[in-house]
């Protein structure tokens, strides 16, 4: 507004529905209290309804945004896809998108605990038995149901032990902890010793997903008085579930 | 909870208490697992979407050609025991 009106000027600026257009004939801002903003700039009249950026609001840029603000997010509408930096996330209760993939700049102390709650969680190891005939290498998976592991240790009882012959030409040798996971069994035969053989008193299947971490071959010796002797091999190890 | 994409290869166990399956995991890939009504919750929750054909019929099991005793010329010889060392229970 540069120019002073009368009112046959005034009177002149109506359009032709008898409207004065704000922009003409009117002085200074009209203020808040009279439902404007009693500012001629856009920063001023925020300022002027208490809504300073950086001060009571955030801007929906991000710039001048730092600051406490209780802001409660919550909708598919407000998800926030990226963000580049933050302070302290104190709790995340879903990953919704399939989980953290990465982790960049991570620095301080983190409290993750590793130790499984039981012998079947994820990152449990145990000692068990391949039940099929693949080959595995360490590193290798397998389905849980592929590998046993026994649920029951028993004694070695003496009429249970090989030895290399009759009378044994060396001492005989425990092996404690072996077991027969059926239908594949185990066993360990130490060089120049004997074979050690428990028969179980109990195993459980596994499941889930398990990476071999070692592996030991086994061969298994049978005698039957009517088919004489039978053999099986397997492998065996320790092995963790990943999955 | 463990996030996975894709179940797939769907076969009963031996004991048909369990489903072997390939299942895709969000940061691991495809992986060999064996789903079990009795297990951790997300191999529950895949044993129960098999059952109810998400992800496809389920095929009965098939027998390992390794079951039963073995015959000691199919044993790798870096595994075999020479029979005269083999010993006799006391």
């Amino acid at each position: 507004m540069t120019q002073a009106y009368n009112l046959s000027q005034l009177a002149n600026n109506l359009n032709t529905s008898g409207q004065l257009d704000a922009t003409d004939g009117l002085v200074n801002a009209v203020p808040v209290a009279n439902g404007g903003t009693g500012a001629s700039s856009a920063s001023g009249a925020r300022t002027n309804l208490g809504l300073t950026i950086g001060t009571n609001v955030p801007s929906p840029t991000g710039t001048g945004a730092s600051g406490t603000w209780g802001i409660s997010i919550s909708g598919n509408a407000a998800t926030a896809t990226t963000a580049s930096f933050a302070t302290n996330a104190s709790f995340a209760t879903t990953a919704a998108n399939g989980g953290v993939t990465s982790v960049n700049g991570l620095t301080g102390a983190v409290n993750v605990s590793i130790v499984p709650s039981g012998i079947t969680e994820i990152g449990s190891v145990l000692w068990a038995v391949n039940t099929t005939n693949n080959n595995f290498l360490p590193g290798n998976t397998t389905s849980g149901s592929n590998l046993k592991y026994p649920s029951n240790i028993s004694s070695i009882a003496p009429n249970y032990i090989y030895t290399e012959s009759n009378p044994s030409s060396v001492p005989n040798t425990e092996i404690r902890g072996s077991f027969n996971g059926t239908p594949m069994g185990t066993a360990v035969r130490l060089n120049l010793g004997n074979t050690g053989y428990v028969q179980p008193q109990g195993f459980t299947t596994l499941s889930g997903t398990w990476r071999f971490l070692t592996i030991v071959p086994a061969v298994l010796s049978q005698y039957d008085t009517k088919i004489g002797w039978t053999y099986s091999y397997s492998y065996f190890g320790l092995a963790v579930r990943i999955s | 909870m463990m996030f996975y994409t894709t179940v797939e290869n769907l076969f009963w166990s031996k004991n048909r208490d369990m489903i072997d399956c390939v299942v895709n995991f969000v940061d691991m890939g495809k992986l060999p697992f064996s789903a079990s009504p009795n297990d951790l919750p997300h191999s529950v929750e895949i044993y129960n979407r098999c059952i109810n054909g998400d992800f496809g019929p389920i095929a009965d099991y098939v027998p390992q050609p390794h079951e039963g005793p073995q015959d000691i010329s199919k044993i790798p010889p870096s595994m075999q025991i020479p029979t005269s060392t083999l010993g006799e229970i006391l």
